[in-house]
């Protein structure tokens, strides 16, 4: 819906790549067994002012998602119980759980929650089963094209990383190799 | 001339015909896996380098190539096209033509008979007719149509000008079965002469095959691939000709049908054609289209210079030709104003591919045409191997310039669809229309608005079906394709389903101001397979609400399906272009989701 002024917002498009990142990694140290991503994708940036008008000049709105392959995807422990988990573990950390149509009988739908820096989790459960952070609008930083190299989460190997491919600097050779799905933790955007 | 009398056509069995071009299809199809043989089993195994390796050799396995190209081009032009198509066309036609005698045998018995040789067939009174009119005994129509009542038989004055009247009626009558019967045995001449006419060329123009090996074979080769390469760059131009009545799975069969050599010398000496070929596969077609879009750039850069210098050269006074005529000055300034628009369409075009694709799926460039607002097809992932296909028809206002932000939107759809999983999506922006430049009353001044018409509709319906059926004709194995249209898209796609039976199994209708039909079963996919969706406070509403472009697809009485879309966007403009956009409040996108559900197969 229509937004004038723009919110205020704690980071902008270039802090949010790696706060995403980061996210993502946190939210999956708490699945258990956690059987590994198969492709990270981000989405183009898309400019707020095109939808909400020139009140948004110069800001945008960044989607990045991670998904698992069909055969983890049909997995029990992914479709059920990492979804009655995230539930859990989103309504302790005080999400704003803003849409929750999963069906009772199929397992299939959307599970959403606003967190309080405004970012959206979206975990979609279809045939494939799919977490997708968004931001919202925020603002742009001035001459930043793309994100420099951030290492997926969750197992993702280069040649199902898109988003490595195209929408970030190039990585550092050394990081061109796959990634031990299980060591997530050690893998912050920061270094850490 | 045929000579068949209407005798013939009537007590003919012309299922023989059928039998025949039956018993052709199979021969072909045997046939077919011997010329097989020989290139896979014969040349590439028992005579391959590996057992054979001489000059000799060599030869010899170039010549059992042709050979076996030669009987596979034969088989194609003559045995299924000239003789197995003809057979079935003829007897189509002439049992058509056999049922509408037998029609009218059944409304001239007993009144009416034929005379007359095949020539001139015409139709007569019958004897009896004659005697029971003067008897008085005929039918109430036959009164009718003359004028004459029961009353009229109460004199003998009126029984003889009864018996005038209805004996020039009954010949007049006459006269127009003659007319029915001389079209009839017209149409079944017209079809045995063409029928006649093709059988005799096989045997007048019969097929040239490759020289025998020998003394004279080097010197004649060359001439026989010369001629067989004309003769397929001959077949290209006709498919590729407007008049061209192939279909596109023609195309493919025919492309299929060459050798990789023969393909590369038509890619080579005719890729605008090879390129814009509907039924061509799309790897194919993108690797022309992109040589084609990397030359034009430089071309044109060329081009504008040399049209910059000769007209600064005129300007200055004088030509290097001699005088200074304003009317080569304006032809030379639209050619420059012409290049400078197909150079920025050039550029926009190549500038988006660079972009490259948000999921990392592969972009190919099907088809472009840089003249004017310019036209692009551009597949996000390859549709000839995806297990799902879109084709998504963009509206109002498309074209080159936005050429990035389409192929954006089209991106994002293939993105949503590979979340949501069931084997890989492709997803392609069809901007092979001339889409509408203005929605507004107000646009350009006017008051009448291309978007309300829907002339650009109609006109883009046989491109759309085209390109669609050029779609299942390339795809590998069976294929699930959903259409789709935003806005007046939307109207193209409707259209065109409901003009055509279009290869695709279903169709999805955003922010659409109707598809040109007042109910979902209007369209060929059928109305339980139509999903439409409209946000609210869209400005479409508006175009809507007049019902110029059908009926509102997400009303009640449309007999499709409906599906939720967020409004997303400030206000009712923004929100016509909002449904592919990220929420910016944080709710939920669902049309993105549900689209993407129906794309793969997930939505019942």
């Amino acid at each position: 819906m229509f937004q004038d002024p723009p919110p205020d917002r704690e980071f902008d498009e270039a802090e949010a790549y790696p706060l995403m990142e980061q996210i993502v990694l946190d939210t999956i140290s708490e699945l258990p067994d956690f059987p590994g991503f198969e492709k990270r994708i981000y989405l183009r940036p898309e400019d707020c002012a095109e939808a909400l008008g020139s009140g948004y000049e110069g800001w945008v709105a960044l989607e990045i998602s991670y998904t698992f392959s069909d055969a983890t995807s049909s997995l029990p422990l992914v479709r059920t119980d990492y979804t009655m988990l995230l539930r859990e573990q989103w309504e302790s950390e005080g999400y704003n759980i803003h849409r929750d149509d999963i069906a009772l009988d199929t397992g299939r739908g959307s599970l959403e929650a606003e967190r309080p820096d405004g970012i959206n989790l979206w975990w979609w459960v279809a045939d494939s089963v799919s977490l997708t952070l968004q931001t919202g609008c925020i603002p742009a930083t001035e001459g930043f094209d793309k994100p420099d190299y951030i290492p997926p989460a969750g197992g993702v190997l280069p040649e199902s990383d898109p988003a490595a491919q195209n929408r970030m600097n190039p990585p550092e050779s050394s990081t061109s190799k796959a990634i031990d799905p299980f060591a997530t933790t050690s893998e912050s955007p920061s270094g850490g | 001339m045929s000579d068949m009398h209407w005798k013939d056509l009537k007590e003919t069995d012309f299922g023989v015909l059928k039998t025949l071009a039956d018993q052709w299809g199979s021969y072909i199809g045997e046939v077919t896996a011997q010329a097989e043989i020989i290139t896979e089993d014969v040349v590439k195994k028992h005579l391959s380098v590996e057992n054979f390796e001489s000059e000799t050799a060599d030869d010899v396995r170039h010549q059992a190539d042709l050979l076996a190209d030669s009987l596979q081009d034969d088989l194609h032009e003559y045995a299924m096209v000239k003789i197995k198509a003809t057979l079935e066309d003829a007897h189509d036609e002439l049992v058509e033509c056999q049922a509408q005698l037998f029609d009218l045998i059944d409304v001239v018995t007993g009144e009416y008979r034929f005379e007359g040789g095949s020539s001139d067939p015409y139709v007569v009174v019958s004897d009896g007719h004659y005697e029971r009119i003067a008897a008085l005994d005929v039918t109430a129509a036959l009164m009718e149509r003359a004028g004459v009542d029961q009353s009229d038989f109460a004199s003998d004055f009126g029984q003889n000008e009864s018996r005038e009247r209805l004996i020039q009626t009954a010949e007049t009558i006459a006269g127009e079965l003659t007319e029915v019967l001389k079209a009839i045995m017209t149409r079944a001449h017209n079809s045995d002469d063409e029928a006649a006419a093709v059988l005799k060329s096989v045997v007048d123009t019969p097929a040239e095959q490759p020289p025998p090996l020998g003394a004279t074979y080097d010197d004649l080769i060359e001439e026989y691939e010369k001629a067989d390469a004309e003769r397929n760059r001959d077949f290209l131009y006709a498919l590729a000709s407007d008049e061209s009545e192939a279909t596109a799975g023609g195309v493919n069969d025919w492309w299929a049908s060459l050798t990789d050599e023969e393909r590369t010398a038509l890619i080579d000496s005719h890729p605008e054609l090879v390129g814009g070929l509907d039924g061509i596969p799309s790897d194919t077609r993108d690797s022309v289209n992109r040589d084609l879009l990397d030359a034009s750039i430089p071309n044109l850069e060329d081009k504008i210079s040399a049209l910059e210098t000769q007209i600064a050269l005129m300007e200055e006074g004088g030509s290097p030709y001699g005088s200074y005529e304003n009317a080569d000055m304006v032809e030379l300034q639209a050619d420059l104003a012409e290049a400078r628009a197909r150079l920025d369409n050039a550029e926009a075009l190549q500038a988006a591919l660079a972009n490259g694709s948000d999921s990392g799926a592969p972009l190919l460039l099907v088809d472009f045409d840089l003249s004017e607002d310019g036209n692009a097809v551009v597949s996000v992932g390859n549709p000839d191997t995806a297990e799902h296909t879109a084709v998504y028809v963009p509206g109002t206002t498309s074209d080159m310039q936005g050429i990035d932000g389409l192929i954006s939107d089209v991106s994002v759809m293939q993105y949503d669809a590979d979340k949501a999983g069931n084997g890989e999506t492709a997803v392609t922006l069809w901007l092979d229309y001339d889409a509408p430049d203005g929605a507004y009353p107000t646009h350009n001044g006017g008051v009448d608005p291309e978007a309300w018409h829907t002339d650009q509709a109609l006109e883009a319906r046989s491109g759309l079906n085209s390109y669609l059926e050029g779609l299942s004709a390339t795809h590998d194995g069976e294929s699930h394709t959903t259409v789709l249209g935003h806005s007046y898209g939307s109207a193209v796609v409707g259209a065109t389903a409901a003009e055509y039976q279009i290869d695709a199994d279903q169709i999805i209708d955003f922010a659409s101001p109707g598809l040109m039909v007042e109910t979902a079963d209007e369209l060929s996919v059928g109305g339980d397979d139509v999903w439409s969706t409209r946000a609210e406070g869209d400005v479409i509403n508006a175009a809507v609400l007049t019902g110029a472009l059908g009926a509102d697809p997400t009303g009640e009485y449309y007999g499709g399906n409906t599906f939720d879309a967020d409004t997303i966007g400030g206000n009712s403009i923004d929100i016509h272009s909002g449904y592919l956009k990220e929420n910016a409040d944080d709710e939920p996108n669902r049309a993105r989701t549900t689209m993407a559900e129906i794309i793969t197969g997930q939505k019942d």
